[in-house]
Formats: C-alpha cells, sequence, structure tokens
C-alpha cells in the first residue's frame, strides 16, 4: 500500500450496459432531520394523496431489546419502545419501496434493475414531496447503495471465477471455504465520499443443495452535510455513481461478465 | 498516510449502511453485525465486554422516572438510551472505556477523564444530538453533532486526544 493519489472522477464515463446485471436492490437514501412536527396518522393522510401508483406499505417503528447477564444473578431483560419512526410505501408492482422517515427518505428499486435515470427519476420526485412536507434544511448524509447478488451454479464454490480479488485460505493451508465475509470501508482522496463494500455469501434455501450466492454489495455514501440544493444533489449522486461504477466493474472477473452480458 | 486521508474525506465512524428494504440487505446487516458484536463482546475489544453497556443500563433504569435525583430532574428515555448504545457501539473498537451518568435535563452522559485537564464529555439528548465538551491541556472545545447512526470523526479524535499520553 503506497501514500494514496487524488483521483478524478469522470462522471461523462461510459459502462458497458449489463442486460443481466445481477442487482437485487438499488437505494438512494437522503438523511436529513424533518423540522416540521410529523404525525403518524396526519403524515400518511397527507402523502397518500401525493403518491398515486403506490400503496401504504407499513409504519416503522424503533423496538430494542437488552438481556444483561451477571455472575450469580438472573438475567434481566428490557424492551423498549422508540416509538413512530416513518412510513413506508410500496408501489403497485412491487418494485419501488419509499420510506419516508422522520430522519430521512429512502428509496429502493427491487429487481429487475431498469436504468440509472429511472431510478435517479423516481427518488427525485418522491424526494420532492418528503422536502415539501418534512421541511429539511440540510442533508446530513447521502447514501447510494447497490446490492448485488450471483447464484453460483449448484456445486460450485470457486469464488476466483466471479469476484476479484478472491478470498483465499491461509497461506500452507488450503481449506476449502465454507462462507465468507468481507467488508472495506474506502475513503476517497480529494472527494468527501467513503464506500462501504461487502463481499459475502448466501446459503439459499430450496433445491436440492440449497445453493450458495455470491453478494456484492457497494454502498458510496457522504457524511459531509450540504444545503438542499438540487444541482449539488445532483452532482454528488452523479460521482458517487461513477464510483459504485468503477467498484463494481473492478470487483468482478470476465467469466462474470459473460454471464452478465 | 492512509489513515490521515481516510479521517479528511469521511467525518463520521461507525456501520450505519444506506439502508435497503430488500430480504438481501436484510440478510448482509444481519452477517455484518453478527461479526462486529463478537468483537464487541471481548473484553479488549469492546464495550460490551468491559461492561460499559451494563453500566448505561443501570444509569438508565435508575434515571427513567421524573424526578429521579430529588430535585425535579427530567427522566432518560428509551429513546436517549437507545441513541447512547448505539453511539457506544459505533465508536471504533479497542477504545478505552468512558463513565456514564445522567444529567437532570434527562440527557445521557459518558465521559472520557484521563485527568482534570483532560476529559471529554459526551451528552446525548433525546432528540438525537451529540454536545461535547473537551479539555485538553488549556485548549478547550465544544460543539453538537448530529448522531445519524456514525459516530463523529471530530469526537472520536477528542477521545484519542483526551487518552494520549
Amino acid at each position: 500500500m503506497g501514500t494514496p493519489q487524488a483521483i478524478h472522477i469522470r462522471t461523462d464515463e461510459q459502462f458497458e450496459n449489463l442486460p443481466r446485471a445481477p442487482i437485487v436492490e438499488a437505494v438512494i437514501e437522503i438523511r436529513s432531520r424533518a423540522t416540521q412536527t410529523l404525525g403518524e396518522s396526519s403524515f400518511r393522510s397527507t402523502l397518500e394523496p401525493r403518491l398515486a401508483g403506490y400503496g401504504f406499505l407499513d409504519s416503522l417503528r424503533g423496538f430494542y431489546g437488552e438481556v444483561k447477564l451477571e455472575g450469580g444473578k438472573a438475567p434481566t431483560q428490557k424492551v423498549g419502545d422508540l416509538g413512530w419512526r416513518g412510513l413506508r410505501f410500496r408501489s403497485m408492482d412491487g418494485k419501488h419501496i419509499a420510506q419516508f422517515k422522520l430522519d430521512g427518505f429512502v428509496f429502493s428499486r427491487l429487481e429487475p434493475y431498469l436504468t440509472w435515470a429511472a431510478l435517479e427519476s423516481e427518488s427525485k420526485r418522491l424526494w420532492n414531496i418528503y422536502k415539501g412536507l418534512a421541511r429539511p434544511v440540510e442533508i446530513q448524509r447521502l447514501g447510494l447503495r447497490f446490492i448485488n447478488r450471483v447464484k453460483l451454479p449448484p456445486g460450485e464454490l470457486l469464488f476466483e471465477d466471479y469476484i476479484q480479488p478472491a478470498p483465499s485460505s491461509p497461506h500452507g493451508l488450503d481449506l476449502p471455504f465454507h462462507g465468507f465475509m468481507h467488508k472495506d470501508t474506502l475513503a476517497v482522496p480529494g472527494y468527501p465520499y467513503g464506500i462501504n463494500v461487502i463481499r459475502t455469501t448466501q446459503q439459499l434455501t430450496g433445491g436440492v443443495d440449497g445453493g450458495v450466492a455470491l453478494i456484492l454489495d457497494i454502498d458510496v455514501f457522504t457524511t459531509h452535510g450540504f444545503e438542499l440544493d438540487d444541482s449539488v444533489l445532483e452532482r454528488r449522486l452523479s460521482e458517487m455513481r461513477w464510483l459504485k461504477n468503477k467498484v463494481f466493474f473492478g470487483s468482478i472477473t470476465e467469466k462474470a461478465f459473460e454471464m452478465f452480458r | 498516510m492512509i489513515i490521515e486521508m481516510a479521517t479528511s474525506a469521511i467525518i463520521s465512524i461507525g456501520s450505519a449502511p444506506t439502508y435497503g428494504a430488500s430480504e438481501t440487505a436484510l440478510f448482509v446487516a444481519q452477517e455484518a453485525e453478527k461479526g462486529r458484536r463478537r468483537l464487541e463482546d471481548s473484553y479488549t475489544f469492546g464495550m460490551a465486554g468491559k461492561g460499559v453497556l451494563s453500566e448505561l443500563i443501570e444509569t438508565a433504569i435508575a434515571c427513567r422516572e421524573p424526578n429521579w435525583d430529588g430535585y425535579g430532574a427530567a427522566p432518560v428515555t428509551d429513546s436517549t438510551y437507545h441513541l447512547a448504545e448505539q453511539f457506544l457501539r459505533t465508536l471504533p473498537l479497542g477504545i478505552a472505556p468512558p463513565t456514564i451518568g445522567a444529567e437532570p435535563d434527562g440527557q445521557l452522559t459518558i465521559e472520557w477523564f484521563r485527568s482534570p485537564r483532560r476529559t471529554l464529555s459526551v451528552s446525548i439528548s433525546p432528540e438525537g444530538n451529540l454536545h461535547y465538551a473537551a479539555l485538553i491541556g488549556a485548549a478547550k472545545a465544544f460543539g453538537t453533532e448530529p448522531f445519524y447512526g456514525d459516530a463523529p470523526v471530530v469526537i472520536v479524535n477528542f477521545i484519542h486526544r483526551v487518552l494520549a499520553s
């Protein structure tokens, strides 16, 4: 590892369009505290007429549980209700989930992923509705997350055929993998961004042996707050998208590309 | 060198990801949490292993009723307790254990004390704000950072400075 060099984000760079891209969820999250007092029922009744094509999914509440263990004493348990946190709506086709919360807005596109333009445009439309009602004054955190899942052919556990760098067993002990969980957090010199990259496996249910999927979860984020300015939001999303693409295309092998083409 | 670059580019530390709604997002969150919890439960690395989370529960329970100090103090709410627990869990692994206290306005206080001239106090409000005050030799610093599930780097840096030998 040498001294990190400042990189140059080139948002006009073109990336290959993959018709069978393994994206199971694409998320844009804008964390921003509501300044308007929002009540569960009034917020819902105000939102619903503005969300044509969406239906109410559920109300978000916060809970937590703690178990305290002390030597020689019976364990004590504490469960708390943290109260109402927001509302979730789902599009009629079940492919879009929008969360309108006290601390921000989250938009998810589930598989199949369509296009960046569609993701950005729908999230922007819903964010403007949220902004008008919740009246946030600043964006505290912006996240762009793409979760990819590649189902491996039955019986195949050659991770190096699909992702790079692939996990490797300890030197001198060449044992087969049962699973792995690898998380990297990367800084982006010269820019206010960070990237969480998680590579892991998931045992699939169903089928003869269940099978295994590889997950590549790319979460580009910034915690440098900025004022509500659409042009800044647009530029940041565009730069974050470039970073996401660079991570994705730099993490899969040629064999995987063939699967997604 | 790399750490300096990372610190300048990322202004908070922690594990709160961009929220997802799919089953795969939930699976990833659970797996990531499992790995970190194992380390948090160890004495060397975690607040749970050092007994800080137990101290937090005890303080929250002792101060959950109004007038817990006999002078009209506001109660520590479940929400404040939960925010304090989240904040402790997002601190870098291996950080020295703080002491826990409560204030008459219902805020929970987390304090790192090395000497009377090297202290850091972080108060957590029910609204999710972290009010901090540091005394490091002749230097004083204070401020407020919103808490969104990541430990602000400015506070983490003060912890390191207070505890530096």
